[in-house]
């Protein structure tokens, strides 16, 4: 069995010590099939966010899902926005991720399918008000023997951008929130050398984010890939908070 | 609609990365800055698993900090997902003198409509960027990002913009007797450099009317020049801020209104700022082509009449 990397993390703006979020990115898996059907038969040992890799183009994309699925839950009680739209807080960071608000559809586009190769499994802790964990099954220890047991995959990967940066495939992201368009015209420009983009290249956003993945950016984009990827990292957050792709 | 709006005149530069210095150096972890992180290994294969990682921080609330307080909203200055990624926070809080519901349907109605304008604004402009960028490289037009909204709170967490607005810019380089060269990287060193930020300005506004934006609220405090990376050459980019009154729309006078509002804020702050309009006049036209002419005459119609709001409908 290959070591599996788990990232434990809190996120800011929701209360303070109520909920873990426990990450792997999981390379290869062999029983996509396996985890799916027992997702559907509403397992509840299974009940993960898994996300299909390929979907996703940096670890920011994910974490906005998680978040706006954590301000349901965690926020919902004292008055916040609605709760939940989906069964749970797992099948509702899948949905987050949808720029539109086909639940059905969000599952099959963005969560685990048949096919699924490189996936990322997300178990959120909902502490209770006593600030303890409700159930042990829930640890980070448990996440991980469960992971390490029940997948089997090829390589655990670091959550990090680079290692989903590696995975992800940037033609189905863009299908997925149709910004297709712009590609287009963008490679156009791509050839020209993107000269108007200097300015924009090293701004303190980008610097920041998607350090150290240029070259690997220039392949699969061209020069100026580290441009086009931002622009396309924001549209695609936009869209999926806003929900606005039709 | 006048004066109801919030205008970010005193955001300050800030470097990005110098908010909150990271206690134990950066590092390269992904997360420096998470409550703790665990990098755990199954003890299958030799040499035994590290023991996990833990990082505490001392205060995993995020800092709120108030930047700018108007009658609509309040600005915070914090963090999004990340403590080491700031944000800008505009929360527009319930107002106890309107009906409950028809407060919370107000301002679900204001934050949504806004937060769609900037993100569907941000893919326009990102399209449009390459051919309204600067003849001297880099510095296009853009609108911040969008990261979260939480309408039911009135909340839109957005990019921090890191630099100046133009108001700031124009008081240093129209009012002050200081020297020029001292002046702060955004802000223009020659009366040239400064003609030519009008210029693009103007530019900025005709790629946004392109799209059929409206601002609603254009004014001096509400474009930003945005700080170029240390070293980096060429000039900021411009950010348009505040859409809070922003709206859809095609029509002639609406354009005229909105360069009409950016010129009495030109003039009403600075005497000499009137020739700069000009050149930011000069720049929309060009920017905008065909239609650049029709939206200067409606301008000189609305500047005869002053601004009315149409009744119709």
């Amino acid at each position: 069995m290959a070591a599996l990397n788990l990232t434990t993390l809190n996120l800011p703006h929701l209360p303070p010590n109520s909920h873990n979020v426990h990450i792997a990115v999981l390379k290869e898996i062999r029983n996509a099939e396996h985890l799916r059907s027992q997702l559907l038969a509403g397992n509840d040992d299974y009940e993960y966010a898994f996300i299909d890799a390929s979907n996703i183009i940096s670890t920011k994309h994910i974490l906005v899902a998680v978040f706006k699925a954590l301000r349901g839950v965690v926020e919902g009680s004292d008055g916040g926005p609605g709760g939940l739209r989906t069964r749970n807080v797992h099948s509702e960071i899948v949905f987050s991720l949808s720029p539109n608000n086909n639940i059905s559809e969000s599952f099959t586009r963005f969560g685990i399918v048949d096919k699924t190769r490189n996936l990322i499994a997300i178990k959120v802790e909902v502490l209770t008000a006593d600030r303890t964990t409700p159930t042990t099954s829930l640890s980070a220890d448990a996440v991980r023997q469960f992971l390490a047991t029940t997948v089997e995959f090829g390589e655990s990967l670091p959550f990090t951008d680079e290692a989903l940066y590696g995975v992800s495939d940037l033609e189905t992201v863009q299908q997925r929130y149709k910004y297709l368009a712009i590609n287009k015209e963008v490679g156009v420009v791509g050839k020209a050398g993107i000269k108007g983009r200097q300015g924009k290249k090293k701004s303190a956003d980008v610097a920041q984010n998607t350090s150290g993945i240029g070259d690997a950016q220039k392949q699969k984009w061209g020069e100026g890939g580290e441009d086009i990827q931002k622009d396309l990292e924001v549209w695609v957050i936009g869209a999926m908070v806003m929900k606005i792709v039709g | 609609m006048v004066g109801s709006c919030m205008t970010f005149s005193d955001l300050e530069i800030l470097a990005a990365l110098s908010i909150r210095s990271l206690p134990w150096g950066g590092g390269n972890l992904m997360f420096p800055t998470l409550k703790y992180v665990y990098l755990l290994h199954t003890p299958s294969s030799p040499p035994p698993p590290a023991p996990p990682i833990t990082i505490t921080m001392s205060d995993p609330t995020p800092i709120k900090t108030l930047i700018k307080q108007g009658a609509e909203a309040h600005l915070y200055r914090t963090t999004f997902l990340t403590p080491s990624h700031p944000a800008l926070l505009k929360h527009r809080p319930s107002k106890a003198y309107r009906h409950p519901i028809l407060d919370a349907r107000l301002t679900k109605h204001r934050c949504l409509s806004e937060a769609r304008l900037l993100v569907r604004m941000r893919r326009e402009l990102d399209r449009s960027r390459i051919i309204s960028v600067g003849e001297r490289g880099g510095g296009g037009v853009t609108v911040p990002a969008v990261y979260f909204v939480d309408e039911a709170r009135g909340e839109i967490y957005m990019e921090w913009i890191t630099g100046q607005t133009l108001r700031e810019v124009l008081d240093q380089a129209l009012l002050h007797t200081t020297p020029l060269t001292s002046s702060p990287p955004a802000c223009p060193s020659t009366q040239q450099d400064l003609l030519y930020l009008m210029t693009r300005i103007g530019s900025a506004i005709a790629a946004m009317h392109a799209v059929h934006v409206i601002h609603g609220d254009l004014t001096t405090s509400n474009i930003m020049i945005r700080a170029p990376p240390p070293g980096a050459p060429g000039d900021g980019e411009l950010v348009l801020i505040d859409f809070g009154l922003g709206a859809v729309s095609a029509s002639d006078e609406d354009m005229a209104v909105d360069l009409y509002v950016l010129e009495r804020a030109f003039i009403s702050t600075h005497p000499r700022a009137e020739e700069m309009f000009k050149e930011v006049l000069v720049g929309y036209e060009k920017g905008m082509g065909k239609k650049g002419a029709q939206v200067m005459r409606r301008l000189a119609e609305v500047r005869f009449r002053g601004r009315k709001r149409s009744m119709l409908g």
